[in-house]
């Protein structure tokens, strides 16, 4: 016998009861740590007493906050902030020319602003590709816990080639950076990852950030934190649902490119596929090689077709486009995201944080 | 609700603000968990979340909506982390349920169907179940809350809990329940 509507949805309300509450230690301390070193967004129509800024606020407010947090949580919690740059303004710097970052003069870390160094999409103009453009991939690192949290891939020419999570340059990630180690710092470096791992030794962990601690001056040939510039880019084409995107599509590679705007699928046909190291697009995403000057060119074609970049920085969203009237119910969107690729010829979702 | 703190962290004050966060991050993931059904990304837009409700919070006009404009902030990072979600393909985990004697959703068959039924929801529809039936935010608030018409929160929450009423329904046909056998 059926259920009345009320029993049904007692039933929905005691399933969404089910299940954990409460703010977990990871968040609560990355929050903390992370919010006095974003600026406030500060309105025109704001009152006067709202134009002060959070950092003229800054020293007394901050040193309670500090009193507060000890206090209230205990010395704990703040266990995971990562030491070094505490007092560094995080700003997006994309489309400047990319320096680099020396380590810091506290020795057993890298100064924080590293997360500014590297960029999402497209390199600055005149950028050199990181040498050698090929070479053999020798252990993938996850970090998914604080202090620091990314993806870390370690190269046999010893190339160190690493994002972090919640980086500034796309506000999600620092899009990839590169170090560079002697042959017995590679040896340190997987020893130190095999003695931290995470989860049933699922994932090998592993935090840049903390490495000048832990290894000698000999095991680095370059320790400056660089952006890693590709030589090649990955189109991949990916189309999502507008309401929800959990939904996969039943678009083919060649039907999502014949989609595009002319110039641009003209651009993308007979490309040969990049492999998606982490599946991070799907099975029903196309990745499609590209040099950096056919990249640019695409992207002129994006823009030109009136497609802009979005918040992500490698993302083209072509709503509305009238070849997507799919077969499917639903409005469609097709992506258009750039991934650099990386020395091993694999890419990942670069930007995704 | 807190206004005071609320106003203070508007004018940058980061104790408030601190304090804010331990008092009000816990509901956030709460409700952030049940609309994404992923512990892992419900932190991450916990956290994307927080951080925007810090920068954007002087934009607030009405500090006594704080409460309101933090679940619309956090939904729209639970569609930023929606996307991710799609894009990384994580392992889906079910939520831990604690079923007893008196629990309506003793039956396994109910849970099962309610998270797959909830899983073809989109975020919006999602948000619109756990603001009104897991806060018990009234549906003008729910609407005021994420910023659309009373009507279209009423049309999105009808559809939702067709859609989970339904699911219900299939775990009771006796084919299911021989197929769970």
């Amino acid at each position: 016998m059926m259920r009345m509507d009320h029993d049904r949805t007692r039933a929905v309300r005691a399933w969404l009861a089910a299940g954990s509450d409460g703010l977990s230690p990871r968040v609560r301390d990355n929050v903390l740590h992370e919010f006095p070193l974003t600026s406030q967004d500060r309105p025109y129509w704001a009152a006067p007493w709202l134009q002060t800024s959070s950092f003229a606020v800054g020293a007394a407010a901050g040193a309670a906050a500090v009193t507060l947090a000890v206090a209230m949580l205990g010395a704990g919690l703040f266990g995971g902030i990562r030491p070094g740059g505490a007092g560094a303004t995080p700003t997006s710097t994309p489309d400047a020319p990319s320096p680099t970052v020396a380590p810091s003069a506290t020795p057993n870390t890298l100064d924080r602003s590293y997360r500014d160094v590297g960029f999402i999409g497209l390199p600055p103009p005149g950028a050199t590709p990181s040498d050698p453009t090929h070479t053999e991939l020798i252990e993938v690192f996850w970090r998914p816990v604080p202090p620091y949290k990314g993806a870390a891939f370690l190269y046999a020419d010893g190339r160190l080639i690493w994002n972090e999570y919640f980086g500034e340059a796309n506000s999600r990630s620092t899009g990839w950076l590169e170090q560079s180690l002697t042959d017995e710092g590679m040896e340190l470096v997987r020893a130190l990852a095999t003695e931290a791992q995470f989860k049933g030794q699922r994932l090998r962990i592993l935090s840049p950030e903390e490495l000048p601690g832990l290894l000698p001056a000999r095991a680095w040939v370059d320790q400056a934190v660089r952006p890693y510039v590709p030589s090649g880019y990955a189109a991949c084409l990916f189309v999502t649902e507008e309401e929800n995107p959990f939904t996969e599509s039943d678009m083919t590679p060649e039907e999502m490119v014949a989609a595009l705007p002319r110039a641009a699928a003209d651009l993308l046909g007979d490309r040969p596929p990049v492999v998606d190291s982490s599946n991070s697009y799907g099975a029903d995403s196309a990745c499609l090689e590209l040099d950096v000057a056919d990249a640019r060119r695409l992207d002129r074609a994006l823009r030109a077709a009136g497609y802009e970049q979005d918040g992500w920085r490698n993302r083209y969203l072509l709503q509305d486009y009238a070849e997507l009237d799919r077969p499917q119910a639903g409005t469609w969107w097709l992506e258009v995201w750039f991934e650099p690729i990386l020395p091993d010829g694999t890419i990942t979702c670069s930007s995704c944080g | 609700m807190d206004t005071e703190l609320v106003i203070a962290a508007q004018r940058g004050d980061e104790e408030a603000f601190a304090t804010l966060v331990v008092a009000h991050g816990g509901r956030l993931q709460g409700v952030a968990h049940r609309i994404l059904r992923d512990f892992d990304l419900a932190e991450d837009a916990t956290q994307q979340a927080l951080l925007r409700i810090w920068k954007s919070l002087p934009t607030l006009r009405d500090p006594a909506r704080f409460e309101a404009w933090s679940y619309q902030l956090l939904v729209r990072a639970c569609h930023s982390e929606a996307r991710r979600m799609r894009h990384w393909s994580p392992d889906l985990l079910l939520l831990d349920t604690d079923a007893s004697a008196d629990d309506p959703l003793a039956d396994i068959a109910d849970r099962d169907q309610l998270e797959r039924a909830f899983r073809t929801l989109s975020v919006d529809h999602r948000a619109v179940v756990v603001l009104h039936h897991y806060l018990d935010l009234p549906l003008v608030e729910v609407a005021a809350a994420l910023g659309i018409r009373v009507g279209t929160a009423g049309s999105r929450l009808h559809y939702a809990m067709r859609a989970l009423h339904a699911a219900l329904d299939a775990a009771e046909r006796p084919a299911f329940q021989e197929a769970t056998r």
